[in-house]
């Protein structure tokens, strides 16, 4: 090509190059593009749960009316008392659940109002009809019946080993005849209606127990009362309405925050004392050789090597050269879904046990090499891949290890606070079932190596630790957020030199589940 | 080019026979630019496959005002750049720094190459050479370009380009192309 420079001859020569692949490429290529759409559905579908989860969470918090931990109470009075009777609390752990009385009650729903009783005054409750507006009650004690009794007396009826302490403190906190009435210090404060009185309890047990007590009628409303700060203005409201009702009405103080950790676990919780919640858990899974490695990268010569030689290229079995390099491994994404319930443990009740139980998601990411379909026999383990098909160890594909395990665990949370903020540090000891997997092994078979799918070289059974922060997200629903590791003290694989324990770094949300108002 | 578009649409909607039919127009074409960047026919697939996975992923930012054979071309050329970094003796090839030019030998030989000699000698060279060569002499990229591109600098460029150039001309004429035996070896 004479008058041409170099460069120009090297150009025409080489840039019309063609030449034909092998069908194999196209086949790789085929099934590697539906393994990603089909990747692709499986995400969408999985954002999709957790946007469901998420909403059916919000929607359970929304319909539970229980009380947010850490609010202070005040209590008003008329004006002429106000200064003398308004005191303020800070929440104090709460009673146990108010328990449906066995005599015939009105239900207190949310728009229900108490009727006034037949021989009650009408002028006692100024404005109102002959009502009592009890709208702020219901939303303060959603979950109490009250009835009126033979004796006209409202009541709001507690449980079996609640009754003793209530009567008791109502016995003592009796409406007192000399017409004052008493705040929380027991100082007489005169009432400016003779014929209404009304006391504030404030007894060590019942710091929140409200007596509104009628006592020309002899009736008492008496009510374990529950207030979100959000009633504030309903309640202020309706206690002038009352005129000389002495209601409390929280306001947003300082909090406690030593008490106002543990709060949060007993809010919801029942008459055994366990509270429950659904946790949800996302991050980042792997295996790692121990659990010294663990914020090490991946170790493919030891999760992949049943030879043990650590070289790809050497000491295949039966001897002679393979070919095939160990297999890239990366970490893949981990979720879980869990039910959970804790209870106060301790002579202090600080600290929390904790149950959970299960499902957990944990994937690798692998490189293989063309899918080739039909069994092989491999020179460590005599079994034959279970799919009908195996890998080429090499780098050009994509593949995801899927580990589906059900998991039951016991957990331990020490509560403290940390800049105001409450946080609970727990640790963790679970039993894991591997239900199935897609996950590969590798071996060599003749001189090569490849990739292959066989469950029964796992180790079903797992044990693992955890360990994590949360922090307590929001006052009156709350949550928790934070990080959790787990690790499995276990190795996944049956494989003679191979290790593979599976761990998560995950982020982790806790929502507190609450038994809705009964209606 | 209204043929292409269609095609395009059908992949971009995931049709299976449209992305085999994509596949089926330029595959030829690619695994021969694949083929010049590597040093066997089996990574020279293995860079057409993934590079064609990069199409597919990425044919919706392709605007059909462009050649879609001229993008897909880039696509391959920086899939099997990516493809050699991975591989140690090609970064042992672009470890050093040269900060000296080294003078471009313009002596223009009278050679009449067959494409399947001059293919062989270019994939004979140190990977980086042959990379830089590929870039700059085939694919017509500059300096500054391939800088980018391979993460080095300009002069690193020059200096590689010169020396492969050297390679091949020495090759050319010493030796004779008729001594280079190994063709196209799977």
């Amino acid at each position: 090509m004479p008058g041409k420079t170099f460069e120009e001859q090297v150009r025409q020569e080489l840039i019309g190059l063609r030449l034909e692949p092998s069908q194999q490429v196209w086949e790789t290529l085929a099934v590697q593009l539906q393994q990603k759409h089909k990747r692709r559905r499986i995400f969408w579908l999985l954002m999709l749960m957790l946007c469901l989860l998420g909403a059916s969470g919000w929607w359970w918090i929304q319909h539970n009316t229980d009380l947010a931990p850490g609010h202070a109470w005040t209590t008003h009075a008329d004006n002429s008392t106000a200064t003398k009777t308004t005191t303020t609390t800070t929440t104090p752990i709460l009673p146990e659940r108010i328990q449906p009385d066995t005599t015939p009650s009105t239900v207190i729903s949310q728009t229900t109002t108490i009727p006034a009783h037949q021989n009650r005054d009408k002028n006692d409750y100024a404005g109102t009809a002959d009502q009592l507006p009890v709208k702020l009650l219901n939303r303060q004690a959603p979950r109490t019946n009250a009835s009126v009794n033979q004796s006209g007396r409202y009541t709001l009826p507690v449980g079996n080993h609640q009754k003793s302490a209530l009567s008791k403190d109502l016995q003592r906190e009796a409406v007192p005849e000399n017409g004052v009435i008493k705040d929380q210090k027991s100082q007489p404060i005169p009432a400016q209606d003779n014929r209404i009185k009304q006391s504030v309890t404030a007894a060590p047990a019942f710091r929140d127990t409200v007596v509104i007590s009628e006592d020309s009628k002899k009736s008492v409303v008496s009510a374990v009362l529950r207030l979100p700060p959000s009633d504030t203005t309903a309640t202020e409201k309706n206690t002038r309405s009352a005129d000389t009702a002495a209601l409390p009405v929280p306001t947003h103080q300082p909090v406690d925050s030593t008490k106002a950790s543990v709060t949060p676990a007993t809010q919801s919780a029942g008459k055994s004392g366990w509270s429950w919640a659904v946790q949800v858990l996302g991050g980042l899974g792997g295996t790692r050789k121990s659990i010294g490695s663990l914020f090490a990268a991946p170790d493919p010569l030891r999760a992949y090597n049943p030879i043990g030689s650590g070289s790809p290229g050497s000491g295949a079995g039966s001897g002679g050269t393979a070919t095939g390099a160990i297999p890239v491994v990366r970490d893949g994404a981990s979720l879980g879904f869990e039910v959970a319930m804790e209870k106060k443990i301790g002579p202090k009740q600080r600290h929390l046990l904790g149950l959970s139980a299960g499902y957990h998601f944990y994937t690798t990411q692998l490189k293989v090499g063309a899918r080739t379909a039909g069994t092989l026999l491999f020179n460590n383990f005599n079994v034959s891949n279970q799919t009908g098909y195996y890998f080429a160890s090499r780098d050009s594909l994509n593949y995801t290890n899927y580990y589906h395990f059900l998991e039951a665990a016991v957990q331990y949370y020490i509560p403290f606070s940390f800049l105001k903020a409450n946080m609970r540090w727990h640790t963790s000891l679970g039993i894991n079932y591997l239900l199935t997997s897609n996950g590969l092994h590798y071996d060599y078979s003749g001189n090569a190596a490849y990739l292959f799918q066989n469950n029964s070289l796992f180790n079903r059974l797992q044990l693992n630790t955890g360990s994590g922060l949360d922090m307590q997200l929001g006052r009156k629903k709350p949550v928790w957020a934070g990080l959790q590791v787990d690790y499995m003290l276990g190795n996944l694989s049956k494989q003679a030199l191979s290790d593979q324990h599976l761990f998560r770094i995950s982020a982790i949300l806790r929502i507190p589940l609450q038994k809705p108002a009964r209606k | 080019m209204q043929d292409e578009k269609k095609l395009v649409k059908d992949c971009l909607k995931q049709h299976p026979a449209a992305q085999k039919q994509l596949y089926e127009l330029f595959a030829r074409e690619m695994l021969g630019i694949c083929y010049r960047y590597t040093k066997s026919m089996h990574d020279a697939e293995e860079v057409l496959q993934q590079g064609f996975i990069k199409v597919f992923q990425y044919l919706h930012q392709y605007r059909s005002d462009g050649e879609l054979g001229a993008w897909i071309r880039r696509i391959m050329v920086n899939t099997a750049i990516n493809y050699l970094k991975r591989r140690p003796q090609y970064q042992l090839d672009l470890s050093f720094e040269d900060a000296h030019l080294h003078p471009v030998d313009n002596h223009q030989p009278d050679l009449r190459v067959q494409m399947k000699d001059l293919l062989n000698l270019v994939r004979q060279l140190p990977a980086g050479y042959q990379t830089i060569f590929n870039l700059h002499a085939v694919e017509g990229y500059s300096h500054v370009e391939i800088a980018k591109m391979m993460g080095i600098s300009e002069g690193t460029s020059r200096s590689q380009y010169a020396r492969a150039r050297g390679l091949l001309i020495s090759w050319l004429e010493n030796h004779g192309i008729n001594d280079k035996k190994d063709y196209y070896a799977r």
